[in-house]
């Protein structure tokens, strides 16, 4: 922690929490006709609000078109926010202008879905991995290669892979290359965005504890995005769950599997196929396939327990009990 | 073995690649047989060579790189692999049909979802006109999509992908076939619709009598909907037993790892255990047992490294290819 | 350093033009080709080098007389003689010079134009997506030979002030004019295929990547995309360069070309209507030249783009 002045303590109240995101939005305008005139907006993110504490791990769960992913480029400033704040070291990083990212990009990275497309193609690995520390003119010439080789192990790679190429890698030590440049800058929030999702079973469970062991050696903060409620389960302390751009569950990891409240995340966890050898019909229901929007609860469309009043009134994110909040009138 | 009972049988299927780098052997020896009405898993991971394999049963393996080296498909005890081309097509989508994991490329975008199930129903059973679109509008309905005469004009991106793989399922499905097989149906799709894809897939296996080849990465897919499973690994099936029996008594080290790699729901496990190293490739598979540099009770066994074992029997209907296998006959 | 490191032994990775350029050498049809380019090129480069250091080669003056007008092929002009007895196959090999150049520099700039212009709209899209877009729909809207004709009649004995390059008033010769004119009118499709790719690869992973530790948005053109269609570029300069000596070959032919050296163009020009007297030979020394590098430039630049860009044969 930065030694923190009286002005900042105004600004961060919360010290603890290294990212305090409020009222979040990010909506895409959908522009038709010759003149390309706004006629609505896609809500990609809709009012989202959460906090991350240093060196936990946020999870972000969603099925795909939830937002979890806009979410994520939002913070890291990549896509432009609609409104709300994101507070990141007491700081809210969404009124900074062009001209003063290169702070946060120094404090946030990102690792990516897919080990294939998120490696430059035309660079040796130890370009890859040395081109941060580089841009922001941290090291250079044999300090730059020393580094880049000590990254290298610390992810379980060899130093003599510096002057191979990504395609000469397997998906698993493609993502490991990914994370060496992910901890280049020594970042303080590492956003990963389904970062084992493209990886085979048994090479998942490497890059989960590399990740892990990571944490636990340089203090990092995890904002991770995954669609696998297994893998976001292991990894988290606290979990939320998001559905049509809004966050419909949020709570402490063990807490939310004990004792899931929103139907979306009873729906979830009942579509896992679990490695148990019995045939079984799951509870979803086919009925609701179409995600018809209506004014109220964004899940009315799909949900068991749904009625005339959940279709009228959107729920509010409440808290139910001690640190577990759900967005449900039913429960 | 000429039972009666079964529908398709591989034996010793051998399928190479041709590559400027050398040959790729993606699947060797395999053997297998789907009894009418099961659903048999194929589970391994990406390279093992899994999905060639379903595409050599159709014959669809890519040309001119890629070959059936040798080995006998038996469908009903007849060798497709000795069939001419034009016998060949019409046991695809007639009696063997396939869906793949892509139901966003399978479709055709500038063709209406009427006309190409349409199309596919006319060619295999010669059925034209309003016959033939009535048959697809049944077919439609059969896979639960609401409103089958609406949705038939549309066009595919106008549908989800779990929509879009019900529609490949409907092709798939129009003529009857005995054996579907499902090239990881359902990786794309999220876990709701997957659920949905896999129940419906159960639904018409009852109702239309066919057997299911399933292949998937995915164990919990395959402890939930197959009956039979055979794990592949680096080309070669390393264990085949019953589903029930893989979960309970898993006798190959990569399967006991695989299960145990998995991230587990409730278990707040502080680490996961893992499989060490990484997949081989398939121009550089280790001598010996493939699987022996990952392996915990092989890595320094002399014989892991210098000798292959094959898959045997070693209790009734489990077969196992490790030298360390309880009741493997060395 | 300390001991550990120098252990270390760093192997060499291979980057895929070491692989393309390895599959490449082995296909010996388009090694064939290439030496035929490289020979092409060494008349050229010879001829040049004759010019500047005022090297007296008496094999290369086309302008002297070797015989008698219209002489046959035979030991004393192998290609035969023009209507002023001039040898047709010293004109053949000058014809080379004027060709290749023009397709040379006409290729250095449409790239110049097309690459960065195209890199630009497809990175940056938007307003500058627009202007690029309507520009070169624009231009490619107009016949292309007609463009090149009134580019080529404007850009005639023109003079053009580079006084603000330092680099004084330069007159237009002939062949300047025509390189001009082609370079200019033919940036359209390295421009719409940059844009394409560079669309493309915008999406990739690799490139927000980059935006998310700070990467500026030129270095991410120059030292991320333009890398990654780098193969576009020398697919799409080889395959074109054939174009660009056919549209030199058209222009001279319609005398619009240069005037005081000859030119394949202008050679066939002159031997058309000397063909119905039975004086072939200079129209096929012209023909066969223009046949044998087209030829060579298509083999080689298919090979090139099979081994750089295996994907692109299916298009």
């Amino acid at each position: 922690m930065p030694p923190a002045g009286t002005q900042k303590d105004m600004k961060n109240k919360m010290n603890d929490y290294l990212l305090n995101v409020e009222n979040l939005k990010t909506w895409f305008p959908i522009k038709k006709g010759l003149l390309r005139k706004t006629v609505g907006h896609v809500k990609a993110v809709d009012d989202i609000s959460f906090q991350i504490a240093a060196g936990s791990t946020f999870g972000l769960v969603g099925e795909s078109g939830s937002g979890k992913t806009t979410a994520a480029r939002t913070i890291a400033r990549l896509i432009g926010a609609t409104g709300g704040k994101v507070d990141f070291n007491g700081e809210n990083i969404l009124s900074l202008r062009q001209s003063e990212l290169r702070k946060i990009r120094k404090d946030i990275s990102m690792v990516f879905q897919d080990p294939y497309s998120s490696l430059n193609p035309r660079m040796t690995v130890g370009t890859i991995v040395g081109e941060p520390l580089k841009i922001h003119k941290i090291a250079t010439g044999a300090e730059l290669s020393e580094r880049v080789a000590a990254l290298l192990e610390k992810v379980g790679l060899s130093a003599s892979h510096i002057n191979r190429y990504p395609h000469e890698f397997s998906g698993g030590q493609r993502q490991r290359i990914g994370i060496a440049r992910a901890l280049a800058l020594e970042p303080k929030l590492v956003i990963c965005d389904e970062p084992v999702s493209a990886l085979d079973v048994s090479i998942q469970s490497q890059i989960l504890n590399l990740l892990k062991d990571l944490q636990e050696q340089f203090n990092l903060t995890y904002f991770f995005i995954a669609h696998d409620l297994s893998v976001v389960e292991f990894i988290s302390d606290i979990v939320a769950v998001m559905y049509l751009g809004k966050i419909v569950e949020i709570a402490p990891s063990a807490a939310l599997y004990e004792n899931p409240l929103h139907p979306y995340t009873k729906l979830l966890l009942s579509a896992i196929p679990k490695p148990v050898p019995e045939r079984k019909k799951t509870a979803v229901s086919a009925a609701g396939l179409e995600t018809e929007l209506c004014a109220g609860c964004p899940f009315y469309g799909r949900c068991p327990l749904g009625d005339d009043f959940c279709s009228k009134n959107a729920p509010p994110l409440e808290e139910k009990a001690s640190g577990h909040k759900a967005a449900c009138f039913k429960t | 073995m000429s039972d009666n009972n079964i529908l398709l049988s591989v034996r010793n299927l051998s399928t190479f690649f041709d590559t400027e780098n050398g040959t790729v052997k993606a699947v060797q020896d395999v053997c297998f047989d789907i009894k009418n009405g099961e659903t048999f898993a194929l589970v391994g991971e990406s390279g093992c060579g899994k999905s060639v394999t379903a595409l050599s049963i159709m014959r669809l393996v890519p040309k001119p790189a890629g070959a059936i080296a040798s080995g006998e498909i038996l469908l009903k005890s007849r060798n497709i692999l000795k069939f001419p081309e034009k016998q060949m097509r019409r046991i695809r989508g007639n009696k063997i049909a396939m869906i793949f994991q892509e139901p966003m490329t399978s479709l055709n975008p500038v063709f209406t979802i009427g006309t190409q199930i349409t199309e596919a129903i006319s060619l295999h059973q010669k059925k034209y006109g309003n016959e033939a679109k009535q048959l697809a509008k049944e077919m439609l309905a059969k896979v639960r999509i609401s409103e089958p005469g609406r949705r038939m004009n549309e066009y595919p991106h106008q549908f989800s992908g779990g929509m879009r793989q019900r529609v490949m399922i409907a092709m798939a499905i129009s003529c009857k076939p005995s054996l579907l097989i499902a090239d990881e149906p359902t990786t794309a799709l999220d876990v709701t619709i997957q659920a949905q894809i896999l129940d419906l897939l159960d639904e018409l296996q009852q109702s239309e009598k066919m057997s299911i080849l399933l292949i998937t990465h995915d164990l919990g897919i395959v402890a939930q909907r197959a009956d039979y499973v055979a794990v592949m690994y680096a080309s070669k099936i390393v264990e085949k037993c019953s589903c029930v029996e893989l979960f309970k008594k898993p006798l190959h080290p990569y399967t006991k790892g695989l299960l145990n790699s998995l991230p587990q729901l409730g278990a707040k496990q502080k680490r996961l255990n893992t499989i060490a190293g990484n997949v081989p490739e398939p121009l550089n598979f280790p001598s010996g047992c493939k699987f022996h540099p990952r392996c915990h009770l092989g890595c320094n066994d002399k014989r892991c490294q210098s000798q292959e074992p094959a898959l045997k029997q070693v209790s009734e209907n489990h077969y196992a290819a490790c030298w360390y296998a309880e009741g493997y006959e060395k | 350093m300390n001991k550990t490191k120098e252990k270390i032994t760093v192997t060499k990775g291979r980057s895929y033009w070491t692989d393309s350029m390895r599959q490449l050498r082995r296909r010996r049809l388009a090694m064939c080709s290439l030496a035929v380019i490289v020979l092409y090129l060494v008349i050229v480069l010879f001829i040049y080098v004759a010019q500047w250091t005022s090297f007296d080669v008496t094999f290369l003056d086309w302008g002297q007389k070797v015989g008698e007008g219209y002489e046959a092929p035979s030991k004393n002009a192998i290609f035969g003689t023009d209507f002023l007895g001039r040898s047709v196959f010293r004109k053949t090999l000058y014809g080379a010079k004027i060709s290749i150049t023009v397709a040379f520099w006409a290729s250095v700039i449409s790239l110049a134009i097309g690459v960065p212009l195209g890199a630009a709209a497809g990175y940056f899209r938007g307003f500058i997506d627009d202007i690029v877009v309507w520009l070169y729909t624009t231009l490619s809207s107009i016949p292309y030979i007609l463009l090149i004709l009134a580019f080529a009649l404007v850009l005639r004995g023109k003079t053009l002030n580079l006084e603000w390059l330092g680099l004084g008033r330069v007159e237009l010769s002939g062949i300047a004019t025509v390189y001009l004119a082609i370079g200019l009118t033919s940036w359209v499709g390295i421009c719409r295929l940059i844009r394409g790719e560079v669309m493309k690869h915008k999406e990739r992973d690799y490139i927000l990547a980059a935006q998310s530790y700070g990467c500026s948005s030129s270095r991410i053109i120059f030292r991320h995309l333009i890398p990654n269609v780098f193969h576009l570029i020398i697919i799409s300069f080889s395959l074109r360069f054939v174009g660009f000596i056919q549209a030199e070959v058209i222009l001279s032919f319609l005398g619009l070309g240069e005037k005081n050296s000859p030119s394949w163009g202008a050679m066939i020009d002159a031997a058309r209507l000397d063909l119905p007297k039975g004086y072939w030979w200079e129209m096929t020394a012209a023909t066969v030249a223009i046949f044998l590098i087209s030829l060579a430039l298509n083999i080689f630049g298919d090979a090139l783009r099979d081994s750089l860009d295996p994907k692109l044969k299916v298009q």
